[in-house]
């Protein structure tokens, strides 16, 4: 039996999901989670063999979830999403993450993918790769990304300042390089651009 | 809620290389505005230190004393303080209206006092009323047109005025400076006036071209949206009658019913599979990225999984590809790559882009196939065979030991244009 978790903050989805999969004769499911920091806590209690993370989640993201996971569970992560955002793959790969799939996927291939990514093979989905390749470069030097990761959450600059022990001006300074390489005007729209592209 | 400010925007993409153009051209403007700001200001700043000179020259001349000397200095040395600030103003003013109460009359002060102190310094009668009409000549760029002609009338009554009461007034239009005052009186306003135009007109056109900009980013969201509402709208309607038949369907326990319950719900969920797989169609088909950036992204990802990537590219290659050519090497990359990725035991990766006499060629090596990863060929990859042939290439792949190559060749296209 496989024993899979799996982690989604949509209950619909999940019990649908849960439900379908357990229909396969193969897998047995644990009880799901809603959120990343819930996901990774029942990861290390219960130790499935796959977990199914959903990428936007509340607390931690399926990504972070992942690396987290990782590091303490010998468990397989296979990330699941409704919209992918170009750049999200490249940090899934580099998380080890085995399986990448839109939310799209009919429950039977997610099935399939569970026993490939059992198999000790990688699954990722075509489409999604192909938003992968297409992605726009991104720009925005490492610090730049920080510092605009910490502004999807803090409020204020003295905020992000506090959250990276920068000093205030040092965010300003980046933010303003940031929000002037995407050619937007504020810092809340450099963030989101920098989100949608799956740069953070 | 954070889950809820997670989800997408649905923004439709403005790509960042567009605030390049932007960029220069508000460089462009800057600098404008410092050439206007300095021009105006220079040129009042120069009238004004020409004309305390003389006037200090006409005290000394007269013998009279040093104090008087130095007041004339510091009116006139004030005064362009005033005009230079004047001048600042036409940044954001131009035809705006008068400045603030304090400011105007702050402004024209110095101006004022200097008018009436030079009244008693013979011959100054020119050079004296210089600073209230040059500060009079800035301002008539800030305030609104119909106000500029009394202005204009109010400053030559007070030049008039000044020639009237002071003592010196026969002796210098006897020189013959008529002329000059003339020259003056023309030439001060009119230069400052137009150079304010201009600079009014520069941002004028600044903002059109902004908003057009803006406009086209709107006009793509619209259509975008309208496409979305066709695909999805289309789509759920007929999932919503689908899904309402299946539950009446349900509701009649007949083997007939169950059967075609099952058919309807069958229908449904392949609807809303062709809904999604067109969406992301249209979401993938706003992304153009050149082949070189789609190599690099290739590279990019393969190394992230922890795949050694080596890429090599002709240089002429990418301004030689057309955006067909390109597009359907881009297809090839983005087949090899996803398939790569799936074989979770490639080391080594090596794309090479290269032209020969007739054609263009794409080679893909990868190792680490593994007997059972044959098992899964990558579907598109006759998807992508049928596309070659039908723009004239071909796609040709080859498995040895663990190794495996793809090599996608498409006629040279500039052969074809000879």
């Amino acid at each position: 039996m496989i024993r899979v978790l799996i982690a989604d903050d949509e209950t619909m989805i999940r019990t649908a999901m849960e439900t379908l999969l357990g229909m396969e004769e193969d897998i047995e499911i644990l009880p799901g989670v809603a959120d990343g920091r819930a996901a990774v806590r029942a990861a290390q209690e219960l130790q499935p063999d796959v977990c199914i993370l959903d990428l936007e989640m509340p607390e931690l993201d399926g990504v972070e979830a992942a690396q987290e996971i990782a590091r303490t569970v010998a468990t397989k992560v296979i990330i699941c999403t409704r919209h992918a955002r170009p750049g999200v793959l490249r940090r899934a790969l580099a998380e080890k993450v085995a399986g990448f799939v839109p939310k799209s996927t009919p429950v039977e291939r997610l099935a399939d993918v569970i026993r490939e990514v059992m198999a000790g093979r990688r699954y990722v989905d075509p489409d999604i790769a192909a938003t992968a390749l297409t992605a726009a470069q991104c720009p925005l030097t490492d610090r730049e990304l920080d510092v605009l990761r910490a502004g999807r959450d803090a409020p204020t600059v003295a905020q992000i300042a506090d959250q990276l022990n920068l000093a205030q001006g040092t965010v300003r300074n980046y933010l303003s390089t940031a929000m002037q390489k995407l050619g937007v005007s504020t810092r809340t729209e450099a963030s989101q651009y920098a989100w949608e592209q799956g740069w953070i | 809620m954070t889950s809820s400010k997670l989800r997408p925007s649905g923004q439709v993409p403005v790509s960042p290389a567009a605030s390049d153009r932007a960029d220069t051209s508000s460089r462009d403007i800057t600098l404008t505005w410092w050439y206007t700001f300095l021009s105006i200001a220079g040129i009042s700043v120069f009238l004004l230190v020409v004309a305390a000179l003389v006037v200090s020259s006409l005290i000394n001349r007269l013998e009279g004393n040093t104090w008087q000397v130095v007041v004339v200095l510091v009116l006139f040395i004030g005064s362009s303080v005033g005009s230079v600030y004047a001048s600042w103003l036409m940044r954001t003013g131009y035809g705006a209206g008068w400045p603030r109460r304090s400011v105007t009359l702050g402004v024209l002060a110095l101006p004022a006092l200097s008018w009436v102190v030079t009244l008693v310094i013979p011959g100054a009668v020119f050079y004296g009323a210089i600073p209230l009409w040059i500060t009079l000549s800035i301002l008539l760029a800030l305030i609104p047109r119909s106000h500029r002609w009394s202005v204009t009338a109010a400053g030559l009554v007070l030049i008039a005025l000044h020639g009237l009461v002071n003592p010196g007034a026969p002796s210098f239009f006897d020189r013959g400076l008529l002329f000059g005052l003339i020259m003056y009186i023309l030439f001060v306003p009119s230069t400052f006036l137009v150079s304010g135009w201009l600079w009014h007109l520069i941002t004028r056109l600044d903002e059109a071209r902004t908003m057009s900009s803006q406009l086209a980013v709107a006009r793509e969201r619209l259509r975008f949206a309208s496409d979305l509402h066709d695909i999805q709208g289309h789509h759920l309607q007929v999932i919503a009658l689908k899904a309402e038949l299946a539950e009446r369907l349900l509701a009649a326990p007949s083997e007939d019913h169950r059967a075609a319950a099952q058919e309807a719900i069958a229908e449904v969920r392949s609807l809303a599979e062709e809904a999604q797989t067109e969406t992301r169609q249209l979401v993938r088909d706003l992304r153009v990225v050149s082949l070189t950036e789609e190599l690099k992204n290739a590279k990019d990802v393969l190394e992230a999984a922890d795949i050694p990537t080596e890429v090599t590219t002709e240089a002429k290659m990418d301004a030689a590809a057309s955006t067909e050519v390109s597009r359907l090497l881009g297809l090839a990359v983005r087949e090899a790559t996803t398939n790569i990725l799936r074989h979770a035991d490639a080391t080594e990766v090596r794309i090479q882009l290269y032209s020969t006499q007739q054609a263009l060629h794409l080679d893909i090596h990868n190792d680490g196939v593994t007997p059972s990863a044959t098992r899964h060929p990558g579907t598109g990859l006759d998807g992508l065979r049928a596309r070659f042939r039908a723009a004239g290439g071909s796609i040709h792949t080859r498995q040895e030991a663990n190794t495996f190559a793809l090599q996608a060749v498409l006629p040279s296209p500039t052969r074809e244009a000879t």
